[in-house]
C-alpha cells in the first residue's frame, strides 16, 4: 500500500481542492441533472399532498410502503460513515484516510433524506410536530413516549447532530487550507469557518483525540439508531416482525449496504475528481476483504431471524413467510435480494483481481444495495399482507409511479448534495494524507526493503 | 516589559526541528515556543512544550446536562398526561432508558465537539503571526521573548535555516 | 494519546536469539513449583471425577434431569471461556496486530481443552429429553438431531483447534528438539515436531496454514455456542423464542475469551514471571476489545428484553420471570454487573486500560460473570418440568447446586488449567517465531526531535 509516489503538501492541495478552487463544466452538468431529477421529485410530492395519499399504492392492509423501506434504506445507507470513519479510527488503519470525509459526508446526506421519508409518507408533513410538541396544548396531551415512533425522531436527530459535529470538527484544519488558498469574500466565510486554526501542536494533539474520542461515542450511537427502527417493526405483535435478533440484524445489514455505498461513492469518486493518487485499488481492495466480513456476520444473523421464526410454528409466522419464500412475486424478489446482497457478490470478491477491479466493485457494491433495498421491502410489505378481521376489502401493494419518483428524487438528492459539498469542501481530508505521506516509511530485512510505518506509539 | 513574537518560517521540517533545539538551548523557555505546521507530526516531533487539557470533563458533563434532560422530558410527558397504553405502566422504564440515552449520548458529544473548541483555544478572531505557506508543508517556529532577547532569538532562526522571519509586537 | 510515550531511545531491542534462549530455558525447566501447581489441580480434577461419577450413579431420566443442570452449565463456562481463547489468536493474526505475538500461543494451547468438551459432551447430550414433542432447532430432522450433530460441531472445533495448535507451533517444536537435552520428552517433542527444517515452502505453508486454520476456528465457534445455547437451553424452555441467543452467547464467548487471555497473562506474570511478554501493551490492547464486547453483551441481551417487554404474551412473560425478574434475578444482576456495568465503567478509563492490574480485575470478574451466566442459562432450563409444553407451567424454582454440582465444577475446570499446564510443557507457551518476527519488523528511528517505532509490514 505504501508503494506509491509521495506528493508534496503543495501538491496535495493542489489536486484536492481542484474543485473548490475553480468549477468545472461537467459538475455544472452533473449538479443541473441532478437538480432537475429532485426538482420532479419535488412537484411529484406536492401532487401527492393536493390530492393526498391515495396516488400511491398504499392501501387496506398494506399502509407501509416505499416511503417507509426508503427510509430503512437510507438509515442503513447513513451507517456506512461512522462504520468506515470510527471503527478504522479507532483501530488506526492507515487505509482509513482517503475515505472517512466521503463516508461521514454521505452519512449526513443519506440521514437528512432518511428524515425526509416519514415526512412524506404522513401525506401531511406539519403533522410531524406532534411528535414533538403536545397534541393539544390546552389539555397538555402529550406525547407517547413509550411509542418507539417517539424513539426514532430522537434518535437519528441524536444522529444527525452527531455527525455533522464529527464532519465539521474534523473539516477545521481543511477549512483554514481553503481560507489560505482563497481571495475576497471566499476567504472572509472559509475563514470565519476555520475559526482562526492555526495548527500548533495543541490544536493538532486535539484533532486527534476528536477523531478518537468523538467515534467512540458516536458508535454506540449508530448502533442505536439502526436497533430503534427496527423496534419499530420489532416491539410490535406483527407475525415475522416480532423477533428479538432485528435489532442487530438490522444494523449488520446497515452496515453492509452502506459500506457497500461507500465503495460505490469512492469509485465514483475516484473518477470524476480524477483522484487516482489518492483512492488506488489496495483501498478498495481493504473494503471488500472488511465487505466480506459484514455479510457474512449479516448472513449469520439473517439465518437466525429465518429459523428463529419458523421455531414456533405459528400458522400466521409460518404464512408470511410462505408468501416472501414461495408465492410470486415475492418469491422472485426474495430470490434477487439474496443473490444481489450475498451470492454473487461475495464470492466474488474472494477473488482478488475482482476486489481490485473498479469496474467490477462498483456494479458488485451496487448489486448489494439494489438488494438490501429489497430486504427492506420484503420484510415490510409481506408482513402486513394479512386480511386482519374486520376487513372486508383489502389488496396487495404496488407502488405508484410517485412513488416510484421520489424513490428516484431520493438518490438524486443524496447525489445532488454530496456534489454541492465537493464544491465548497474536499471530499478527501487533506490534512490527514499529509499526515499519512509524513509516516511513510522502509525497513531493510535481510536483502528485502520492505515498506513500513512509523507509530506514535 | 512588553513582549515580541517572532515566527521563522522553515520549508524543511528537520531545520525547524533544529531550531527548537538551539532556542532550547539559547534558554527560551520551551512554554514560550509553539510550532505551526499544516498537517500533524508525531507528538513530541519538535520537542515542543507538552500542553495540560482537561477534555475528559467535557463528555461528562455533557453526559449528565443530556441524561437529566431526558430524564426531565421521558417522566414529564408521562407525569403531565397520564395514560396507561399497552398495558405499560405510567413511568416505564425500558422505553425510557432508550430516549435517556440518546439524550445522554447527544449531550456528551455536544460538550466534546466544544471542549475540543475550547481546549484549542478556538475560534480566535485574528490570525495574528502567520504565514499561508504553513498549509503547504512550511513550518512556522513561534518564539514569544522579551523585546530585549528577539535579535537572539532571530539569530538563532536564522542560523537554524530560516526562509523568512516575520515580527509582531504585541 | 499517553504523554511521554515517545520517550522511546535508539537502545538495542532484543533479538530473536534472545528470545529463543529465554523461552527454551524456561520451558527446559520443570520445578518444582510447577510439579506442585500439576499436584494440586490433578487432585481437584479426580474431585471433579467423583462428583461426575455421583451424578452418573443417579441416572438419566426425566425427573432427574435438572441435577444436569450444573454439568451442562460447567461445559458452557468452558466452552464459552477456554475453548473460546483461540479464537483470539486467530483473529488477531488475521487482523495483522502486531501485539499479539507474545500472547497468539498462551489461547492456542487452550485449545487442547476442547477434548475435555468434547467428553462432557456426551453425558449432557443423553441428559437432553427427546427432541420428539418439543421445539427444536432441528425441527424434524432425523439422523441422530441432536446428539450425533452436536458431536461432530464440537468435535470440528476441537480438531481444528489441535490442528492450529500443532500446525502454528511445529517451528518452535524444532527449536525445543534441537536445544533440549536427550530425554523422552525431548524425543516425543523431536516426534511431533514432524521434522521441520524451516525451508521457505514449510514457511508458506505455515503462514497460509495458520490463516486458513484461524478462519476455520472463528467460524466453527459461533456454530458450536449455537448447537449450545439452542439444544441445551432454547429447546427446553417452553414459550421461548429468541432468535439472538446464538449471538449473545458468541459475544459471551469472545468477552469470556480475551477475560480468560487477561487472566492467564496476570498469572503467568505473578507466578512465572513473564512480564517481558506480556506487557502493558498486551493489557491495553486487549482492554479495547473487551470493552466492545461487554457492551455488545449487553446490547443483544437488551434487544430481546425490549422484545419480550413490549410483546407481553403469556409465554414471554413467564420466560422474563423465569430468566429475568424473578428465579434467577440474582444471577442476572452479579453477570450484569461484572460483565457489563464493570467493564464499562472501569475501561471507559485509559489509565485503567492502559495498566495491568485494571484489565486483568475485570477479565477476572468477566469469567466469573460468565460463569454466573451459564448456571442462569442452562440450569434453568434444565430445571423445566415439561419442555414439550406451549407456555412454562408453573415456573421452576431457583437451583442451587449441591455438593457434588461443586466438585464437577471445581474438577472441570481445573481439568482445563491441567491440561494447558500439561501441554506448555511440550509446546512452549510463548511462541518464539512469531515473537522474533516480530522484532525484525520494529526498528527505533530518529524522528526530528524523537524517537519513533517504525513498524515494517508483515507480508
Amino acid at each position: 500500500m505504501y508503494y506509491r509516489r509521495t506528493l508534496t503538501d503543495a501538491q496535495i492541495n493542489r489536486e484536492l481542492l481542484d474543485v473548490v478552487l475553480r468549477t468545472p463544466v461537467w459538475w455544472v452538468v452533473i449538479v443541473s441533472i441532478l437538480g432537475l431529477i429532485v426538482a420532479g421529485a419535488a412537484s411529484a410530492f406536492g401532487f401527492m399532498m393536493n390530492q393526498g395519499l391515495g396516488v400511491t399504492g398504499l392501501q387496506q392492509p398494506i399502509f407501509w410502503g416505499f416511503f417507509i423501506t426508503n427510509f430503512i434504506f437510507w438509515v442503513g445507507i447513513s451507517h456506512a460513515g461512522v462504520m468506515i470513519s470510527a471503527i478504522l479510527r479507532l483501530s488506526q488503519a492507515e487505509w482509513r484516510r482517503p475515505m472517512v470525509r466521503a463516508a461521514e459526508t454521505m452519512t449526513v446526506f443519506a440521514l437528512m433524506t432518511s428524515l425526509l421519508q416519514p415526512l412524506i409518507h404522513a401525506g401531511r408533513p406539519w403533522r410531524i410536530f406532534y411528535w414533538v410538541f403536545p397534541y393539544d396544548w390546552a389539555r397538555g396531551i402529550w406525547p407517547d413516549v413509550r411509542s418507539p415512533l417517539v424513539w426514532d425522531p430522537t434518535a437519528i436527530i441524536t444522529y444527525l447532530t452527531s455527525s455533522s459535529l464529527f464532519v465539521y470538527t474534523a473539516l477545521i484544519p481543511d477549512l483554514a487550507i481553503i481560507r489560505d488558498r482563497s481571495t475576497g469574500w471566499r476567504r472572509t466565510v472559509y475563514g470565519i469557518l476555520a475559526l482562526g486554526w492555526h495548527g500548533n501542536p495543541r490544536q493538532w494533539k486535539l484533532q486527534g483525540i476528536a477523531g478518537i474520542l468523538l467515534s467512540a461515542l458516536i458508535l454506540p450511537v449508530f448502533v442505536s439508531v439502526h436497533s430503534i427502527v427496527s423496534w419499530d417493526f420489532g416491539v410490535s405483535l406483527v407475525p415475522s416482525w416480532h423477533v428479538t435478533v432485528f435489532a442487530p440484524y438490522f444494523v449488520i445489514g446497515a452496515v453492509h449496504s452502506g459500506v457497500s455505498a461507500v465503495v460505490t461513492l469512492m469509485i465514483l469518486m475516484r473518477k470524476l475528481y480524477k483522484l487516482e493518487n489518492f483512492i488506488w485499488e489496495e483501498h478498495i481492495d481493504a473494503v471488500a476483504r472488511l465487505l466480506i466480513v459484514v455479510a457474512t456476520a449479516w448472513l449469520f444473523f439473517f439465518w437466525l431471524d429465518l429459523v428463529f421464526a419458523l421455531w414456533l410454528k405459528e400458522e400466521q409466522e409460518m404464512t408470511v413467510w410462505h408468501l416472501r419464500l414461495f408465492e410470486p412475486p415475492w418469491s422472485w424478489l426474495f430470490l434477487a435480494f439474496i443473490v444481489f446482497s450475498y451470492i454473487i457478490p461475495v464470492p466474488l470478491w474472494m477473488f482478488r483481481r475482482v476486489r481490485r477491479s473498479f469496474t467490477w466493485m462498483l456494479w458488485t457494491s451496487l448489486m448489494v444495495n439494489v438488494g438490501m433495498f429489497l430486504e427492506r421491502l420484503i420484510i415490510i410489505v409481506p408482513a402486513l399482507m394479512r386480511k386482519g378481521p374486520w376487513v372486508f376489502t383489502y389488496d396487495t401493494y404496488r407502488p405508484s409511479a410517485v412513488e416510484v419518483t421520489l424513490i428516484v428524487g431520493s438518490i438524486a438528492l443524496v447525489a445532488l448534495l454530496l456534489m454541492l459539498f465537493s464544491k465548497f469542501f474536499p471530499l478527501i481530508p487533506i490534512w490527514e494524507e499529509k499526515e499519512g505521506q509524513k509516516l511513510i516509511d522502509e525497513v531493510k530485512v535481510g536483502d528485502r526493503v520492505v515498506p513500513a510505518l512509523v507509530k506514535e506509539h | 516589559m512588553a513582549n515580541t513574537k517572532l515566527m521563522g518560517l522553515f520549508q524543511d521540517p528537520e531545520q525547524a526541528a533544529g531550531a527548537m533545539t538551539k532556542l532550547k538551548e539559547d534558554g527560551f523557555p520551551v512554554e514560550d515556543l509553539d510550532v505551526y505546521s499544516g498537517s500533524p507530526f508525531p507528538e513530541g516531533s519538535f520537542g515542543e512544550h507538552e500542553p495540560e487539557m482537561r477534555l475528559f470533563m467535557f463528555p461528562l458533563v455533557g453526559a449528565l446536562v443530556g441524561f437529566a434532560i431526558g430524564l426531565l422530558w421521558t417522566a414529564g410527558t408521562q407525569i403531565s398526561y397520564p395514560l396507561v397504553t399497552g398495558g405499560k405502566p405510567l413511568l416505564s422504564i425500558p422505553p425510557m432508558t432508550i430516549i435517556m440515552y440518546e439524550n445522554t449520548m447527544l449531550g456528551a458529544i455536544i460538550f466534546t465537539v466544544l471542549g475540543v473548541l475550547f481546549e484549542s483555544r478556538l475560534p480566535r478572531r485574528k490570525l495574528g503571526l502567520y504565514d499561508e505557506r504553513i498549509t503547504e508543508g512550511y513550518i512556522g517556529i513561534i518564539v514569544d521573548c522579551p523585546e530585549e532577547r528577539a535579535t537572539a532569538a532571530e539569530t538563532a532562526l536564522q542560523g537554524a535555516g530560516a526562509e523568512e522571519i516575520k515580527r509582531e509586537e504585541g | 494519546m499517553h504523554n511521554g510515550e515517545h520517550e522511546l531511545t535508539a537502545g538495542p531491542l532484543p533479538t530473536h536469539q534472545d528470545v529463543a534462549r529465554d523461552v527454551l530455558g524456561r520451558f527446559q525447566d520443570l520445578g518444582h513449583r510447577y510439579w506442585g501447581w500439576v499436584t494440586v489441580l490433578a487432585f481437584l480434577f479426580v474431585l471433579g471425577v467423583v462428583g461426575f461419577i455421583i451424578r452418573l450413579s443417579e441416572g438419566f431420566s426425566d425427573e432427574n434431569r435438572a441435577n444436569w443442570g450444573y454439568f451442562v452449565a460447567t461445559l458452557a463456562f468452558i466452552v464459552t471461556t477456554f475453548t473460546a481463547m483461540p479464537v483470539i489468536s486467530a483473529g488477531l493474526r488475521l487482523a495483522k496486530a502486531n501485539w499479539r505475538r507474545p500472547l497468539t500461543r498462551v489461547t492456542e494451547n487452550m485449545a487442547i481443552t476442547g477434548l475435555l468438551v468434547v467428553l462432557m459432551l456426551i453425558p449432557a447430550l443423553i441428559a437432553l429429553p427427546s427432541i420428539n414433542g418439543r421445539l427444536s432447532i432441528w425441527f424434524e430432522f432425523p439422523l441422530g438431531a441432536p446428539g450425533v450433530w452436536d458431536v461432530i460441531g464440537y468435535g470440528t472445533l476441537a480438531f481444528i483447534g489441535l490442528a492450529l495448535l500443532w500446525g502454528v507451533a511445529l517451528p518452535d517444536l524444532a527449536a525445543a528438539r534441537d536445544h533440549l537435552p536427550a530425554s523422552t520428552r525431548q524425543r516425543v517433542i523431536g516426534w511431533l515436531s514432524l521434522g521441520w527444517v524451516g525451508g521457505v515452502r514449510q514457511w508458506r505453508v505455515l503462514y497460509q496454514g495458520s490463516l486458513l486454520a484461524g478462519a476455520m476456528y472463528l467460524l466453527t465457534y459461533p456454530l458450536v455456542q449455537t448447537l449450545m445455547i439452542s439444544d441445551f437451553h432454547h429447546g427446553l424452555i417452553p414459550g421461548l423464542k429468541d432468535a439472538i441467543i446464538p449471538a449473545t452467547v458468541v459475544v459471551n464467548g469472545l468477552q469470556g475469551a480475551v477475560g480468560m487471555t487477561l487472566l492467564t497473562m496476570y498469572l503467568m506474570r505473578r507466578l512465572g514471571n513473564y512480564e517481558r511478554y506480556f506487557s502493558v501493551e498486551q493489557f491495553w490492547a486487549l482492554s479495547k476489545p473487551l470493552l466492545a464486547f461487554s457492551l455488545l453483551w449487553f446490547y443483544f441481551w437488551w434487544a430481546s428484553f425490549i422484545t419480550f417487554w413490549y410483546g407481553r404474551q403469556p409465554g414471554e412473560s413467564e420466560v422474563i420471570r423465569l430468566l429475568v425478574l424473578d428465579e434467577y434475578r440474582g444471577a442476572l444482576m452479579i453477570s450484569f454487573f461484572l460483565n457489563f456495568i464493570g467493564p464499562l465503567i472501569a475501561l471507559v478509563w485509559n489509565p485503567v486500560r492502559r495498566s495491568v492490574w485494571g484489565p486483568a480485575l475485570v477479565g477476572t470478574g468477566v469469567v466469573i460473570g460468565a460463569l454466573v451466566n451459564q448456571v442462569r442459562l442452562y440450569v434453568s432450563a434444565f430445571s423445566v418440568a415439561d419442555p414439550s409444553q406451549h407456555v412454562m407451567h408453573p415456573r421452576p424454582a431457583t437451583q442451587w447446586p449441591d455438593a457434588p454440582d461443586l466438585l464437577i465444577m471445581v474438577g472441570a475446570i481445573s481439568g482445563c488449567v491441567l491440561l494447558f499446564m500439561l501441554v506448555s510443557k511440550i509446546i512452549p507457551v510463548v511462541s518464539i517465531w512469531e515473537v522474533g518476527e516480530g522484532l525484525r519488523l520494529v526498528k527505533v528511528r530518529r524522528y526530528l526531535n524523537r524517537y519513533a517505532r517504525v513498524i515494517a509490514k508483515s507480508h
